[in-house]
């Protein structure tokens, strides 16, 4: 492989991948919900039918 | 009546699920098919600089803006455009110009549906060893070895009608049919295994939206997405193994990634990169405000759509840059694999990559794979651009969720199978309602909420309980900069297409031309019926 073409799939790959790590970062350490799961949601569905 | 007192709408059940989801829903066919083919043609390596580029001042930008019009649609019960529209624009034209946000999901689904279930087809093929067998050799010329999965997939949707059946000889023969100057030429007759995936596919779709947002939708998209990268990426690492006479998958990463800078120079490749951007993060098609509309008033939308578009990114750019194009190159070389690419998306995944598959070893099981890898992306793309008509019925007419996924299906039934009987009708759809229409609605959307609701309001609203602060650039961005960007790409695009769609003139355009216009006329009157209504009831 050249070593332009792995250059540019380097950075490509790199800034997908730590701009996803970045993001599940922030998510895990946002502390204003303590998980993934919103609380009290499931209270809310519509039951209509 | 009772129900229309009911005010609760339906809300995500956990941060991930909403997150898995609108990458279920931008996670489509291009990411794998669509995007090596738009890198190849298009300078390779540094075909990824205007993507990039286009990442952050088109596709970021308008997907803020789309989820921060769901979320606020959803606060007051709507979770479509018509309605989110005209909450945000005091106007009696917000409602009209928001029929286009019904109408294009639901002609794309139309479609969408279709293509979906041609992976399920092939998946199955593909395991029980059905597809053609290939003796692959190193000096045979690729067209050769390609022309019987060719004739594959043209058996498969029933391109090829030279002997016309039963119902078709019947209805050439009809006034009606002699009168429009039909021929067999003119009509598919698929093969029972691609009607019968269709079946199996539409009613997959109609099970999960039956189940609703959070244990349906949200439900299915927390295994499909797993299994779908986990598939992936197995792909990947086989793929990457490959190695014949001919070249080897690493050579196939050289030439996709290897930049060619003179393309750099050449508008097109901006156009081409940009339009690959919307695509993939499906903007403008109307699901994105209608999956926002299920969050919750003060919960993150920031930092959620900038997770969920790098998942579609690491999908896109690492897997379906490393599976198609590098498989072409190992074993048709890099002129076969730039003729492969030349020749469409479709080619490549429905003819060339059986091909491949079916001359390695467990090719029977990588084939499946790989089709079963698509069709998850398909189902998960297409249950989001089904949910903005049912939510429009649940929200607008206060139908239940089952009565609302019932007419919505029998209209996407009805009207799927004139693509799938009809010729050019896919064609025809694709351009008026894919294509030009989500970039024309995508233009429509940000103008809405970035001038006419207020810059400051808007910009305010995507900020509202973020997690992360956007940076005050990306103001500038959207009122500016992304507005100018589509209105380029709708500019140079009709001018490219527009003079060829409209001279074709074959009876079976003219029909799916008028059957759009009927749709779109149809929604428009159910817009205008529900205002009424809630007028009626002071809603």
């Amino acid at each position: 492989m050249e070593a332009s073409a792995f250059m540019f799939m380097f950075i490509s790959w790199g800034f997908i991948v730590s701009l996803l790590v970045f993001c599940f970062y922030k998510l895990f350490n946002d502390t204003r919900e303590k998980t993934f799961i919103y609380p009290g949601n499931k209270k809310k569905g519509r039951e209509d039918d | 009546m009772k129900k229309q007192s009911r005010v609760h709408r339906e809300l995500w059940g956990t941060r991930i699920g909403l997150i898995l989801a609108m990458a279920g829903n931008a996670i489509g066919l291009g990411n794998f098919l669509r995007f090596p083919v738009q890198a190849a043609e298009n300078g390779g390596g540094a075909f990824m600089i205007p993507y990039i580029i286009a990442f952050f001042i088109i596709g970021i930008p308008l997907m803020w803006v789309e989820w921060a019009m769901g979320r606020y649609g959803g606060t007051q019960g709507h979770g479509t455009a018509p309605d989110v529209f005209s909450m945000l624009w005091k106007s009696s034209a917000a409602r009209i110009i928001g029929v286009f946000g019904l109408w294009i999901p639901l002609v794309v689904a139309i479609y969408y549906t279709y293509i979906e279930s041609w992976c399920l087809g092939y998946a199955i093929h593909s395991l029980l060893g059905s597809t053609p067998h290939l003796t692959y050799s190193s000096e045979t010329n690729h067209v050769e070895l390609l022309k019987p999965f060719g004739d594959f997939l043209a058996v498969y949707i029933g391109s090829e009608t030279g002997a016309a059946n039963d119902w078709l000889g019947l209805f050439l023969n009809s006034v009606l049919a002699k009168s429009l100057g039909a021929t067999a030429k003119d009509f598919f007759t698929p093969s029972l295994m691609a009607y019968g995936a269709f079946l199996v596919t539409f009613a997959l779709n109609v099970f999960i939206l039956m189940r609703g947002v959070s244990k349906g939708i949200e439900a299915f998209a927390k295994i499909a997405l797993p299994t779908l990268f986990v598939l992936g990426l197995f792909l990947l690492a086989r793929i990457l193994l490959i190695k014949t006479p001919n070249g080897s998958a690493i050579e196939g990463l050289n030439f996709l990634w290897k930049p060619n800078f003179s393309a750099l120079s050449d508008s097109k490749v901006w156009i081409a990169a940009a339009g690959q951007i919307f695509f993939t993060l499906s903007l403008g098609f109307g699901a994105i405000i209608t999956y926002a509309s299920y969050i919750g008033k003060n919960q993150d939308i920031a930092l959620s759509g900038l997770t969920a578009s790098a998942l579609n990114e690491t999908a896109e750019v690492i897997i379906g840059g490393s599976v198609a194009i590098p498989a072409a190159v190992a074993f048709f070389g890099v002129a076969g694999a730039v003729s492969i690419a030349q020749s469409g998306a479709f080619n490549l995944g429905f003819v060339s990559l059986p091909a491949i598959f079916a001359s390695m070893p467990g090719g029977n099981f990588l084939g499946f794979a790989w089709f079963f890898l698509l069709f998850f992306a398909g189902l998960t793309s297409s249950i989001a651009i089904l949910q903005p008509i049912v939510a429009f019925f649940q929200d607008e007419f206060r139908f239940s969720r089952r009565r609302s996924v019932l007419i919505t299906s029998t209209i996407i039934f009805i009207s799927a199978n004139v693509i799938i009987f009809l010729d050019k009708a896919l064609d025809e759809m694709d351009f008026w309602a894919g294509t030009i229409g989500v970039v024309l609605f995508g233009f429509v959307e940000i103008v809405i909420f970035m001038w006419i609701f207020g810059g400051k309001r808007a910009w305010d609203e995507i900020n509202r309980d973020g997690i992360i602060s956007l940076p005050k650039a990306f103001y500038y961005i959207m009122r500016y900069i992304t507005p100018l960007y589509l209105l380029i790409i709708l500019s140079v695009w009709s001018y490219t297409y527009l003079p060829t769609v409209l001279t074709e003139t074959d009876w079976t355009v003219w029909f799916a031309r008028f059957y759009l216009i009927v749709l779109f006329v149809l929604l428009a009157l159910l817009v205008h019926i529900s205002g009424k209504r809630r007028a009626g009831y002071g809603g």
